[in-house]
């Protein structure tokens, strides 16, 4: 496929490179990475979201992209609300799969002697893998309130601080969720995962502030060197892959009956002012809320695990949230397009909100700044923290990459790692791995992803989020 | 995995999904192939043991959506119950399948998941019964 190229960030795919193009696609990428994205379909990908109706200046790829279901993972596809459509392909089958950090007023000295104590201790408390079910069980009030009400239904019940709501995105709740819309199989699926971590590339990670490069950013964040954070990457469990699922359904039938002639089944879609399109919304939302309630009572449980490491409260022990992003999600948002104010259905399947400083859905402590924005990469190398900037907001909808993207298949992997010890390798460079999954440590080696730093480079070199730290893993409990 | 997979079941891969292809001498015997795929995924064993029973009735739109929902079924009944499916006794009849499917209780003591699979995809989805009755298909998972 034709690829031009803009500057040494960016490539154009022409209108014209699939039939029925609106808009050219646009990726972020160097020319190590676009030899890498084009070992698979995803280019084709971006070229076809950009034949979807209503899609606003370019369908776009984040550096991390790679071969999705219909829309790339990696993908940007902002459509107008007045004439636009909706997808749950653009959004995934895990919906609002997010990540958040808790910072700490512990150090990497402090911790290290016992590291390998509290890395047990966290994977004995926080329910990992298929097969464990969650400490929580919900009524059917309870399930609704979750539903409605997200992170707030969490900290009502005790998993959490006021703190926390206001240090999550969308204060951990998506307004317009509707339970009646909800199948009996996702509410079975959802029933018994609150409060659990999930298998594949889900974690939780100890990790260690390991370089600053903006200072003023991170005071603002709370973070210095030597610091230790944990990482929490999960999201909306067997209930929200069982919403999107459904609406798979849905939309294919809505596709025919709105006459969409669609490259691909799984870019299903209808128009977001449709009865198919707000039912979505609503159902979406549903599974967002639930996905930060669950990243909510994680928080709790961990918090649980340091204060019976440490014999110290968590707020002595200072294991406040510092932030938590969805990465698979679509939002109804204003932007500032060409001169006009437009209302977009932002979908972002494998990419993170990047709002620039003073935008007033940051939390008010982080406005003059940016809002933070978190990157997770493999289990060997290295996280970051970044912050959005003015260009993401007038490039991109306000967003950027959402971690290191995989290179090899799993069962490549799992070839290429045949006979080596993972846990062992790590452990020699001091980081403690613990897997539920008894193949998952070979699908998860740090070879299987590309390298997040080169991901990162390009983001901040295009201007589209800016570096404040890199994380350095420590301890990591893996589903 | 050691075990190899149920004879007529291939294990297809995508950069961070996993597939099934399917071989059977009837359009039923693939459907059932298909049972058999999706347990070997799951566990990484051929399932033989069936404890319990339970029924099912589908119907789709084209056979290859019944594929689909056939396997999101099966899915359903390991997610929310831990019930891995082992075989059935089937009926197609044109777009509606009626079953009755013996499974097996997973336990986190004695088995471990291999792929936890999320949902069922349309993506490459495909079902050709050929002029001999055979039949090929292939289905995605997303992981």
């Amino acid at each position: 496929m034709r690829l031009d190229r803009i500057d040494q960030c960016r490539w154009r795919v022409p209108v014209g490179a699939v039939p029925g193009m609106h808009v050219p696609g646009i990726i972020y990428a160097s020319e190590d990475i676009i030899q890498q994205i084009q070992q698979d379909a995803s280019i084709t990908q971006v070229a076809n979201t950009a034949t979807l109706p209503g899609v606003e200046t370019a369908a776009m790829a984040m550096p991390d992209i790679h071969f999705g279901y219909g829309f790339p993972i990696g993908g940007v596809v902002a459509s107008r609300v007045e004439d636009g459509i909706v997808s749950p392909g653009g959004v995934g089958f895990d919906i609002n799969c997010g990540v958040r950090l808790l910072r700490s007023e512990i150090t990497e000295k402090e911790l290290l002697p016992n590291l390998s104590e509290l890395v047990n201790r966290l994977f004995r408390d926080v329910p990992t893998g298929v097969g464990s079910r969650g400490k929580i069980r919900l009524s059917n009030e309870d399930f609704h309130q979750v539903m409605v009400d997200g992170s707030r239904w969490a900290v009502t019940a005790g998993y959490g601080t006021e703190d926390d709501l206001e240090a999550t995105e969308a204060q951990g709740k998506l307004d317009g969720a509707d339970p009646n819309l909800i199948s009996k199989e996702a509410v079975n699926r959802g029933r018994d995962q609150l409060g659990t971590l999930g298998s594949g590339n889900h974690f939780i990670e100890l990790q260690s502030v390991a370089e600053i490069y903006d200072e003023k950013a991170a005071k603002a964040f709370g973070l210095w060197q030597g610091q230790i954070t944990v990482m929490i990457h999960s999201g909306s469990r067997g209930f929200g892959h069982q919403i999107c699922t459904d609406f798979l359904a849905v939309m294919g039938r809505a596709a025919s009956k709105y006459g969409y002639n669609l490259p691909d089944r799984q870019l299903a879609c209808a128009p977001v002012q449709s009865d198919e399109g707000r039912r979505y919304l609503a159902a979406m939302a549903a599974a967002a809320n639930y996905a930060w309630a669950n990243r909510q009572c994680m928080s709790h449980w961990v918090r649980q695990a340091f204060e019976r490491h440490f014999n110290q409260s968590f707020t002595s022990l200072g294991l406040n949230l510092l932030y938590d992003v969805a990465h698979n999600i679509v939002k109804i948002e204003t932007h500032h397009v060409g001169g006009q104010t437009k209302l977009l259905a932002v979908h972002r399947k494998g990419a993170t909100r990047a709002f620039a400083q003073g935008h007033p859905d940051i939390p008010s402590n982080y406005r003059q700044i940016g809002q933070p924005v978190l990157i997770p990469g493999d289990m060997g190398r290295a996280s970051y923290v970044l912050a959005g900037t003015d260009r993401a907001m007038s490039e991109t909808f306000g967003s950027t990459c959402h971690g290191a993207g995989r290179l090899l298949s799993r069962a490549a992997a799992i070839r290429a790692g045949r006979g080596r010890s993972v846990d062992k390798e790590l452990a020699s460079r001091g980081i403690i791995v613990r897997a539920a999954g008894r193949e998952t440590l070979l699908e998860e080696m740090p070879e299987a992803y590309k390298d997040v730093s080169q991901v990162v480079e390009i983001v901040h070199n295009a201007g589209i989020s800016r570096k404040v730290a890199r994380l350095r893993p420590l301890g990591v409990i893996k589903g | 995995m050691d075990p190899a997979p149920p004879a007529g079941v291939e294990v297809i891969e995508t950069t961070a999904d996993v597939g099934l292809e399917l071989r059977g001498g009837t359009l039923a015997d693939v459907f059932l192939l298909a049972l058999a795929g999706f347990s070997y995924l799951t566990i990484g064993e051929v399932v033989t043991s069936a404890e319990t029973w339970r029924d099912v009735e589908l119907d789709s739109d084209t056979i290859p959506e019944l594929l689909v929902a056939w396997l999101q079924w099966a899915l359903v009944q390991f997610d929310a119950d831990g019930w891995i499916p082992a075989r059935a006794e089937l009926e197609l009849r044109g777009r509606t399948l009626r079953a009755r499917v013996g499974g097996t209780q997973f336990s986190a003591l004695n088995n471990s998941v291999w792929y936890y699979l999320k949902g069922v995809s349309y993506h490459r989805l495909d079902v050709c019964e050929n002029s001999d009755g055979t039949c090929v298909a292939r289905v995605l998972f997303d992981v």
